[in-house]
């Protein structure tokens, strides 16, 4: 394994300041809740943000703090820890970083600043077993109660039917009515005005898109980390997030005005499906070398897809939370995850898509093939496949994930894919 | 012992009764798992059959799935790419595993067969609302079936299916009782090719057979084990004899199980209700068999009953490696069992039989400290 380098995969723009102030508020808000006694709870990240904002419940984001832990290059340890409790090393990273987290006895500086300890966890059915399994050990060591949100699939391409949607609802409301057993209060009017944030937000989302599907692209993957991803996962239908989104619009358009661009000379387009290594961000950068950029990655919807706005009700807000979670890209559902990818491909004019399969991930790699089928297919777009886990850094293999890189970009441009 | 043979026989080449199926003109529906009702494809007048691996190695689907993605629908998918399962008509899946969600995904894509269906069933257990989101499920399952054979599957036929079946699931476990003297009359390895050779057998053969089966092991008298200690066998799907056979060739005497492929197949009953559909939905909601399933508490009593019937000294719980449920919940397990007083070991195994060499000193030492 290559030694890892500082990670330096920093955004340009001026909304990354607002959010990291926006985090670090975040934080410091759950921190604040634990000493004044609130119950604090670790939930799977892509439940609806909207329920706790709209209850007010101080929420930890599970991976959030694998993101974060990865990001400083400290999940390996965790990881670790975790196998040592029998764990095994085939399971997701981000799981066994966060069991590891949990079991750690003796926890490093960083983490020790932002952990906290859960009083209630929150688990789901949503995208991969690990989101409700891996909990069980944390239920288990700090002896919490626990409660599962049973999240159905989406394998109806017809659309999604009445009942499911209903069965959804009611689990949203019987995670409402559980939360109340807690102390906190739920108000319906709050939950419309969260949704109706989130629709907002959606909206704002698709005009950055709008700007970011501009050739030459203005912005990169690495900004859209910090300033879409991160705050979508943090506090979706917030004023807070609706705020950023405001801003990031009007910076992105502003910068399309004025001509900057994400890099100089751009001759290829890329496309990066699954999660770069966190650890290593930098490497988003690394195509630059030869005029690529990565104009779209799924470091994007870390905190859930973007979605049509109008699905979002504020007049049926549970009923809107569900739909949307149903038709999310990251619910396991071919149909939509490689329509996407073409979308994708076609809307942002990709030369190339790469393709990131991560150890211990079950659900986007078990996709890879029909998505690249289908961009090829629907799009002639050519995509190599490799093995990188975004969280694992122990897996990291740089000269190898470089060489990958470096053979498909020469034959994009052997191809005469450069503009 | 002719009904233990020929239920055996049946388990180790699953073909011909696929092959059998579709020369009659039945149309054949390979299915997996446990939640899906084989009653309903039974009263449709479809073949519901069970799709086991092969020990063989995977091939064609490893340029489809990665290959740290559970080896035994990779093994079947490589089956279905390589014209093996050809008989088939159709795949009905359910909602259990991330790797056999991606199974559905794939088979609709690559494989086209005419008829492909998830039963989208909820992974929450013994709530109402979960009850009613599986019946619609179910409904739409029975509606789906309707429209591949263009009749219509009746209350009756359904009723008459769910008693038939029943009835199956009431004789293996006359089966299985002859597993609980101190000295049982059937082995484990005879005991998980008796359950898939039913499994895959049509019901109305397979229990006569099983009837059949009871007499013989009635007056068999001696024992197929040595003495040893009482093992159960747990973890992900076992669809070949080779592990048990080398737990009990170490010295113990696995006198029971808790696999897909044998109790979890029968150990519960469909509750034979005036609304058959209702029943069915009842049932599926209500079996605490599998680790995708919530919540972990109910399947670990379900398993620890199993452990007082049978008079259970150890578990070895096998897992599949990259099967997520059963990893997770076997390191939590292991800790309840042995505060339980119940030994436990996990030990990770592929599909194709490999490594047995290691996986049989480890097996012996458990044995040794029990």
């Amino acid at each position: 394994m290559t030694e890892l380098a500082r990670n330096t995969g920093k955004s340009d723009l001026r909304t990354e300041a607002d959010v990291q102030r926006a985090r670090k508020s975040y934080w410091m808000g759950v921190r604040e809740a634990k000493r004044k006694g609130v119950p604090v709870v670790v939930a799977f990240g892509l439940l609806p943000r909207e329920i706790w904002y709209a209850m007010d419940v101080p929420v930890v984001g599970a991976e959030s703090l694998a993101i974060q832990v990865s990001a400083r290059q400290l999940s390996a340890r965790y990881c670790e820890i975790a196998e040592q409790r029998g764990f095994s090393r085939e399971l997701c990273a981000v799981h066994l970083s966060l069991i590891g987290m949990a079991g750690d006895e003796d926890r490093d500086p960083y983490l020790d600043q932002v952990f906290v300890e859960p009083d209630i966890i929150i688990g789901s059915s949503f995208a991969c077993m690990s989101e409700s399994k891996s909990f069980l050990y944390w239920v288990e060591r700090f002896g919490c109660p626990f409660y599962v949100v049973d999240i159905p699939p989406n394998p109806w391409p017809g659309g999604v039917p009445r009942h499911a949607v209903e069965y959804l609802a009611g689990e949203f409301r019987r995670l409402i009515a559980f939360l109340e057993t807690y102390g906190f209060r739920y108000r319906e009017s709050r939950l419309r005005g969260a949704v109706q944030n989130s629709r907002r937000t959606m909206e704002l989302w698709q005009e950055i898109e709008g700007y970011r599907a501009r050739v030459p692209a203005p912005i990169s993957a690495i900004d859209a980390l910090h300033c879409i991803g991160k705050p979508l996962v943090l506090s979706l239908g917030s004023d807070s997030c609706l705020q950023l989104f405001e801003g990031l619009r009007d910076e992105v358009a502003e910068r399309v005005r004025s001509g900057h661009v994400a890099l100089e000379d751009e001759r290829l387009r890329l496309y990066m499906v699954g999660v770069p290594p966190l650890y290593r961000l930098d490497l988003l950068d690394y195509p630059a070398r030869y005029g690529a950029v990565i104009v779209k990655s799924d470091v994007d919807i870390l905190g859930g897809s973007l979605i049509e706005p109008r699905l979002l009700d504020p007049e049926h807000p549970i009923e809107s939370l569900a739909m949307k979670q149903i038709v999310d890209m990251v619910n396991p559902c071919f149909d939509g995850r490689a329509e996407s990818a073409v979308r994708t491909v076609r809307d942002y004019r990709v030369d190339g898509v790469i393709g990131l399969n991560k150890r211990g991930c079950r659900n986007l790699p078990a996709s890879l093939r029909l998505i690249k089928d289908a961009v090829y297919r629907e799009a002639k777009t050519p995509m190599t496949v490799f093995d990188l886990d975004g969280i694992d850094s122990r897996e990291y293999d740089e000269s190898q994930v470089m060489s990958n890189i470096d053979s498909f970009v020469e034959t994009l441009l052997v191809a005469g894919k450069a503009r | 012992m002719a009904a233990l043979e020929a239920l055996r026989s049946a388990a180790r080449d699953p073909q011909p009764v696929a092959r059998a199926a579709k020369v009659s003109g039945r149309k054949v529906l390979g299915y997996r798992c446990v939640f899906v009702p084989e009653e309903m494809m039974h009263a449709a007048g479809v073949t519901a059959f069970p799709i086991f691996g092969t020990p063989e190695a995977v091939s064609l689907a490893d340029s489809y799935f990665q290959p740290n993605l559970c080896e035994f629908i990779r093994n079947i998918f490589d089956l279905a790419l390589k014209g093996k399962l050809d008989y088939l008509d159709g795949l009905v899946l359910c909602n259990t595993c991330d790797a056999v969600r991606k199974l559905y995904d794939h088979w609709k894509s690559y494989i086209k067969t005419p008829f492909c269906h998830m039963i989208n069933n909820p992974q929450k257990q013994f709530t109402e609302p979960a009850y009613e989101y599986q019946y619609r499920e179910l409904a739409e399952f029975r509606e789906a079936l309707e429209r591949l054979t263009g009749a219509a599957v009746t209350d009756d036929a359904l009723q008459r299916s769910i008693k038939l079946h029943n009835e199956t699931k009431s004789l293996l476990r006359k089966v299985y009782e002859f597993r609980k003297p101190d000295l049982p009359l059937l082995s484990g390895e005879e005991a998980l090719e008796v359950v898939m050779g039913t499994m895959l057998l049509p019901k109305e053969e397979a229990n006569a057979k099983l009837a059949q089966l009871i007499d013989e092991l009635g007056t068999r008298g001696r024992s197929p084990l040595a003495p040893g200690p009482r093992i159960m066998i747990t973890g992900s799907i076992i669809d070949n004899p080779t592990l048990i056979r080398m737990v009990e060739e170490s010295g113990a005497m696995v006198v029971a199980d808790d696999l897909c492929t044998a109790t979890r197949y029968f150990w519960y009953p469909v509750k034979e209700d005036k609304d058959p559909l209702a029943a069915l939905a009842r049932h599926c909601t209500e079996k605490p068999v599998c680790a995708c399933m919530h919540p972990a508490e109910a399947r670990l009593e379900y398993m620890m009953d199993l452990v007082r019937e049978y008079r259970v000294d150890g578990i070895i719980y096998f897992n599949l490696m990259y099967c997520d449920p059963f990893l997770y919940e076997g390191v939590l397990f292991k800790k309840k069992f042995e505060e339980r007083g119940i030994p436990m070991i996990a030990l990770e195994t592929e599909h194709t039989p490999s490594g047995l060499g290691q996986l049989k000193t480890r097996v012996q030492a458990f044995l040794e400290m029990l």
